[in-house]
């Protein structure tokens, strides 16, 4: 039997041979495409709460699958596999083993904020992404996240001065995902800055390499901050 | 004349440039005074709500903790 839209399938579940004996019954010739059922027998009831004690993800219970979001993602120009409708939707039933499977893409997120801007619902799908990228660390389904390293290396600037210096985070960021500090990309960009750049700006940013920026009136303001965050996150999931 | 506070942040000193320059032009347009706040800190950008989205909120009083003084300096 011919199966037209083989590609909205999953490969491994086409069964396709020559000759093929399903059951015992010998199904060869015509009949050799078979698809292989789908059994869902492991919902998650308590996922969608789950995921709405993460943050950004409290809204994911008003969704109505308009698919919005999908159609506005920037993320799905690039790859169709990025659905972030379909994600809510399996967040919802709480079918974490299909979302598991999408686990090395869910985390390519650009917060570009189309999605929570267009959004009827005030889902906030952006907020729902995180969300379930930090689940899945905080799981150990995936290692921390180069997204995640670069805004945690963020934060730690800002609640030790107040601010942040560029080339440092940069640097740092590099360091603690093992990448190399001089890359080709890197260079061609600081040689195009470099171009346009007035004289006193250059002249600051040397400085800034040598004196990390502050913010003078910041005294304990960091560690106040960072102490929040913590019991926050203790009180929102242990 | 009326005044009013300005926080340049980091974009508008850099990326931002254009919105900096546009914003002066109106600024002048409506007949006001803008100061820049002094010792502000980082808003935080888009970073800080992927760490917690509260940071966000909290992050704003302290670059309202320095008001402008009458001397401060307008580039």
């Amino acid at each position: 039997m011919a199966i037209h839209e083989k590609s909205l399938i999953e490969a491994e579940r086409l069964l396709e041979h020559d000759s093929l004996v399903v059951d015992g019954v010998d199904v060869s010739g015509h009949w050799n495409t078979m698809i292989t059922p789908r059994t869902i027998k492991d919902y998650d009831d308590d996922f969608e709460a789950k995921i709405q004690s993460y943050a950004g993800g409290e809204n994911v219970h008003r969704c109505w699958q308009c698919g919005s979001c999908t159609n506005s993602c920037t993320m799905y120009a690039q790859n169709v596999q990025f659905n972030p409708r379909y994600w809510i939707y399996l967040t919802r039933l709480g079918l974490t083993d299909e979302l598991i499977k999408d686990k090395d893409i869910i985390w390519q997120c650009v917060s570009c904020n189309k999605c929570t801007n267009i959004c009827p619902k005030d889902v906030k799908p952006e907020g729902v992404m995180k969300a379930l990228s930090h689940w899945m660390e905080e799981e150990g389904i995936t290692e921390k996240s180069p997204s995640r390293i670069f805004d945690e290396e963020f934060a730690d600037q800002i609640y030790a001065h107040g601010r942040i210096e560029d080339s440092k985070v940069l640097k740092n960021f590099f360091k603690k995902t093992g990448q190399p500090l001089v890359q080709g990309w890197l260079v061609e960009f600081s040689k195009r800055m470099m171009k346009g750049l007035p004289v006193a700006h250059g002249m600051r940013m040397g400085l800034n390499l040598v004196f990390t920026p502050k913010t003078k009136s910041w005294g304990k303001t960091g560690e106040v901050l960072q102490a929040y965050v913590r019991e926050q996150k203790e009180a929102a999931h242990g | 004349m009326a005044k009013v506070a300005y926080y340049p942040g980091c974009a508008l000193e850099g990326s931002g440039g254009p919105y900096d320059r546009s914003t002066r032009q109106l600024v002048k347009a409506l007949g006001l005074e803008m100061e820049n706040l002094r010792d502000y800190n980082c808003c935080g950008a888009m970073e800080v709500k992927n760490v917690h989205p509260m940071l966000q909120t909290y992050l704003r009083p302290g670059t309202w903790r320095s008001p402008p003084s009458r001397w401060a300096w307008i580039p």
